[in-house]
């Protein structure tokens, strides 16, 4: 296959940001109703957002297909609201990629809400701040740490997304075809040098994402 | 920022206008059909959209209800179970053939037959795993009319596929490996050894067809059709395959 695109590494990008950003506000929403709110079934929750990490990402990725396939019942509705079809696009590789990171973020957010004294937010409270208020600025900067270590561990398992993907989004060069999928694609038609250097882009990327990640606790270090 | 805005508007104006198909490939033949998609697209105003993996998922997708308009398996059984479930379209075109080698790395490994590199008894030989993969299928019946298919004696080595299988020879976990000759050449270092009786299997064959819910079926016969032509019959044999007697 040559020599190496850069599309590649943009849809890659897009898909992990996409899932990511995804995934984000509802790591934060369901943590705080497992760890504040303590809602009835946190078992039941907590089993359903497990269970991608358990699943081999095939069987994720089929079940997509089953959801996301015009015939399935969010693919016939986008269907016939948008006409538009998700199978085979990147919108379906972001949210195989979304499904199977979810759970290494909002554990990660979970325990980090967990650590929170709750009498500074009591406190708070008691001052009279209304409960998203508690949330924003007492909560989530003192979970700042663990926060972003869960979406650094949402974002990097996004990047490397590959069983589901597959599946539901297809293999397209130039669409939906992400470093892992090239990587697969490239082993197969014994191109290893190309896989090789693909490997490499992907080593990159996850040293790039690290330092961003480093920089952004030094720098909440310093302000804070 | 206009600028990017109308050049984008412009380019999806003119991706509307051309028709495109969604042909599922197996991963094996991207090099290939890299070069038939873009010699087919040459004269023709249709856009083929090309995505790649393993038959076997592949058919999966088109079962659990892609919209897909070409499949083009490696090994027949895939497509043999499409067309059981009735999703395919019309008879599937079988476009070239390949073989069966012996790949090994060890310079003193020169068995005349199966039997000899089966019974030589260290020999640890890589298979692909005949449940997940056509190549393992032909592998096991070669072995199978040798009278040499004894999985559980510890001598065989199942690998997930025929790449990986080569893999193990290459990074020496095996000493031989049953793979397809365009696997085996495809790799430096690795000796070819041509002891594989082609009588002794199925033939090995690649099938291109019209999947059953394409809304695409006219486009989608003209491009299989073109994959059996001579322009794209040229790429495969470059890349090979065998074109398959008629």
């Amino acid at each position: 296959m040559g020599e190496l695109d850069l599309t590649v590494i943009w849809v890659t990008l897009r898909v992990a940001a996409a899932a990511t950003a995804v995934n984000f506000p509802l790591a934060l929403g369901l943590a705080w109703l497992m760890v504040r709110k303590r809602i009835r079934g946190r078992f039941v929750v907590d089993l359903l957002v497990s269970l991608p990490l358990a699943l081999p990402p095939v069987a994720v990725g089929y079940f997509l297909l089953l959801l996301l396939g015009r015939d399935g019942p969010v693919g016939a509705a986008v269907h016939g609201l948008l006409g538009l079809d998700l199978v085979f696009t990147w919108v379906a590789a972001a949210l195989a990629a979304a499904v199977v990171s979810f759970p290494l973020m909002a554990r990660a957010v979970m325990v980090a809400m967990e650590g929170v004294d709750e009498r500074l937010e009591a406190s708070a409270r008691s001052l009279g701040a209304g409960p998203i208020r508690v949330f924003f600025t007492i909560t989530v900067p003192l979970a700042y740490t663990g926060i972003l270590a869960g979406v650094l561990l949402g974002f990097v398992r996004a990047l490397g997304e590959f069983g589901a993907t597959i599946i539901v989004a297809g293999n397209i060069p130039g669409r939906t075809q992400t470093l892992p999928l090239a990587i697969f694609t490239e082993v197969q038609s014994g191109d290893s040098g190309a896989a090789v250097r693909l490997v490499g882009v992907s080593i990159a990327l996850a040293v790039v994402t690290l330092a961003a990640h480093n920089w952004l606790l030094d720098r909440s270090g310093r302000g804070g | 920022m206009t600028v990017l805005l109308s050049a984008s508007l412009a380019a999806c104006s003119v991706r509307s206008e051309r028709s495109e198909i969604l042909v599922l490939a197996a991963a094996s033949l991207a090099d290939a059909m890299e070069e038939v998609e873009r010699a087919f697209e040459q004269d023709s105003d249709v856009d083929v959209v090309l995505s790649y993996g393993g038959s076997q998922s592949l058919a999966w997708q088109i079962v659990g209800g892609a919209r897909a308009d070409v499949f083009i398996s490696a090994g027949g059984s895939p497509m043999d179970e499409l067309r059981a479930e009735g999703l395919i379209a019309g008879e599937p075109a079988e476009l070239f053939g390949n073989a069966l080698v012996v790949a090994t790395r060890s310079p003193d490994l020169s068995p005349q037959s199966l039997a000899e590199l089966v019974k030589l008894g260290r020999a640890r030989v890589a298979v692909a795993d005949p449940e997940l993969a056509p190549a393992g299928r032909y592998a096991r019946q070669a072995l199978e009319s040798a009278g040499l298919w004894q999985p559980s004696d510890g001598s065989l080595v199942f690998a997930p596929d025929v790449r990986a299988a080569l893999a193990y020879v290459q990074s020496g976990n095996a000493d031989a490996a049953i793979v397809y000759r365009t696997d085996a050449a495809a790799v430096e270092a690795v000796r070819t050894l041509n002891i594989v009786p082609a009588d002794s299997h199925d033939r090995i064959a690649y099938p291109a067809a019209v999947v059953g819910r394409s809304s695409n079926q006219a486009l989608a016969a003209r491009f299989v059709e073109y994959l059996q032509g001579p322009e794209a019959q040229a790429i495969f044999r470059r890349h090979g395959f065998q074109s398959l007697e008629r």
